[in-house]
């Protein structure tokens, strides 16, 4: 919830979202294929700096978003470091568990810290993404590439809901814990489930009063609202694409494109 | 009959649980006028205006709009609703956009109109509701009285000849609440008629032209607000109070402060004025 409030304090809210949308993405694809640490570095350092320098996210919480990635990668990349060993390999360390013998090799590491980089870096693009382009952007954005109304609708919805659903959720909680609902393991659990079959008949009622709420201004099958205008700009355009060729020479310098 | 826009004729509803929400009511709403539908919590009142709008079909009697009976098909529903707009009590079931430019756009949309003109009714209307800045905020994080003035704004811009408004200002703070009256007197002004749906005495009191009381599903008076609200069994019949200005002022005339004959006062101001202007002053030079 939070970071939907910097999408939209971002300065770079102004930003036409196709221009953030493809940074972002061929950011991306650019270090994928790249497969360079030295890429995804670049990659990573571009994204941390446009967020938290241009974006105005504070580098301090941004920093603790990363560490979410970075817990759950570490993981990740110690069990593909960790593999069984041959004896043609390069072995750094080895030990053996129950007879079989494991250990690091020099492959495996390389593999390991290159999987790491480059989930970095592609996590740091979508949170460039998400923290400086709003979810009404994004929809508008999926409205052009064509996608369904249906699911544009649904989307539409669903997020607005989403808000006034976790809003009467969390009064009620509160609600509940001012009336020592959640005093013990037992009342909290009990508690927790009237909230939520609340909820659910709140939501009901919600859907109800919506409908007539649509229908009293004309509703008539299909939510066509207005997409707010975007103006490309060209010198963010120019800049964009001169990062890109850059990023694509390094890449190519250090012959690591496929 | 041009100048009546909304006339109900015996309307009766009886709810699927056997519970009577309008016993029997007839009602005529006239152009131009400030009317305000005054009840307690329960009187009906709600239900009565899902019935304007046609959201719900009457159990038996009759709408007319603009003189001709309303039968509920699509067209003419539809021309109903782009000319009759409500503005429901609680913001939070109405508005259904994640922002406050897609909520204002939907009903001009609806109307079949095209982009460019949605886009000046967006801007016009938010104007007019003085919330021109909030045009690309996210609904979800607007204040409560932001979130009410949105959902006006998208009721504003579908141009209504009428509009109803369910307790514009319950749980809005002094400051709002003045600000969403104030709205209401400008647009009235332009012409538009505005139904007010109120339990406040003093809200009704300052504003209507005309008021309609309603008690259990039924109208239990309908005139100009000094001669209703002035009348303390009807109104202890219905479980109000009478508004404080009027009850200060009659118990001044009462006790001879102040002379018989004076325009009932409206507002505050217009008593205290009459209050300064008709007290004798006091000479106490003795001369």
């Amino acid at each position: 919830m939070l970071l939907d409030r910097f999408s939209y304090n971002s300065p770079l809210g102004q930003v036409h979202p196709v221009e953030k949308t493809f940074f972002a993405i061929v950011n991306m694809i650019i270090c994928i294929l790249a497969n360079s640490a030295i890429i995804s570095f670049l990659v990573l350092v571009l994204m941390a700096g446009g967020t938290t320098f241009m974006g105005k996210v504070p580098l301090r919480f941004y920093l603790k978003l990363l560490l979410l990635p970075i817990t759950f990668l570490s993981l990740g990349s110690l069990s593909i470091a960790v593999t069984t060993i041959n004896p043609t390999d390069m072995v750094i360390c080895q030990w053996s568990l129950l007879g079989y013998p494991l250990g690091i090799t020099t492959e495996s590491l390389h593999t390991s810290l290159m999987v790491f980089t480059k989930s970095l870096a592609c996590s740091s693009c979508l949170f460039f993404l998400i923290l400086t382009t709003s979810m009404l952007d994004i929809i508008d954005l999926l409205r052009k590439l064509r996608i369904p109304e249906l699911f544009l609708e649904l989307m539409l919805l669903i997020y607005r809901f989403l808000f006034v659903l976790w809003d009467s959720g969390q009064k009620t909680y509160l609600a509940q814990s001012a009336r020592l609902g959640y005093s013990s393991g037992k009342k909290g659990l009990h508690s927790m489930s009237m909230l939520v079959s609340g909820l659910l008949l709140q939501s009901l009622r919600r859907s109800r009063e919506l409908t007539l709420a649509l229908e009293a201004r004309g509703y008539n099958g299909s939510l066509q609202v207005l997409a707010r205008d975007y103006t490309y700009s060209t010198r963010n355009i120019t800049i964009i694409c001169f990062i890109e060729i850059l990023l694509l020479l390094v890449a190519y310098k250090g012959g690591s494109i496929i | 009959m041009t100048d009546i826009i909304l006339e109900t004729c015996n309307l009766r509803c009886q709810y699927p649980d056997g519970t009577i929400a309008l016993q029997d009511i007839s009602i005529t709403i006239k152009k131009g006028k400030k009317i305000a539908l005054l009840g307690t919590n329960g009187a009906g009142k709600s239900t009565l205006l899902l019935h304007l709008i046609a959201l719900i079909k009457p159990t038996s009697g009759k709408i007319f709009f603009q003189g001709k009976e309303l039968h509920y098909n699509r067209s003419s529903l539809a021309n109903l609703r782009s000319r009759v707009g409500l503005v429901f009590q609680d913001p939070e079931s109405q508005l259904f956009a994640p922002s406050v430019r897609q909520e204002v756009s939907f009903g001009p949309i609806n109307l079949g109109l095209a982009k460019k003109q949605v886009e000046e009714r967006v801007f016009s209307s938010l104007e007019l509701s003085g919330i021109p800045h909030l045009v690309d905020k996210p609904v979800h994080l607007l204040s409560y009285g932001q979130k009410k003035l949105v959902s006006i704004a998208a009721v504003l811009a579908m141009k209504p000849e009428l509009l109803i408004l369910d307790e514009p200002t319950a749980s809005l703070d002094p400051h709002n609440s003045k600000e969403i009256m104030q709205l209401l007197n400008t647009l009235n002004q332009k012409g538009m008629s505005v139904l007010l749906v109120t339990h406040n005495v003093e809200e009704a009191y300052g504003f209507a032209d005309e008021i309609i009381l309603m008690n259990n599903g039924l109208i239990t008076g309908q005139g100009t607000p000094e001669i209703i609200l002035s009348q303390d069994e009807l109104l202890a019949d219905n479980h109000l109070t009478k508004p404080i200005v009027l009850e200060i002022f009659n118990s001044l005339q009462l006790a001879g402060h102040l002379p018989k004959n004076l325009p009932i006062p409206r507002s505050r101001q217009a008593l205290m004025d009459l209050i300064q202007n008709n007290t004798p002053i006091q000479d106490n030079n003795g001369r």
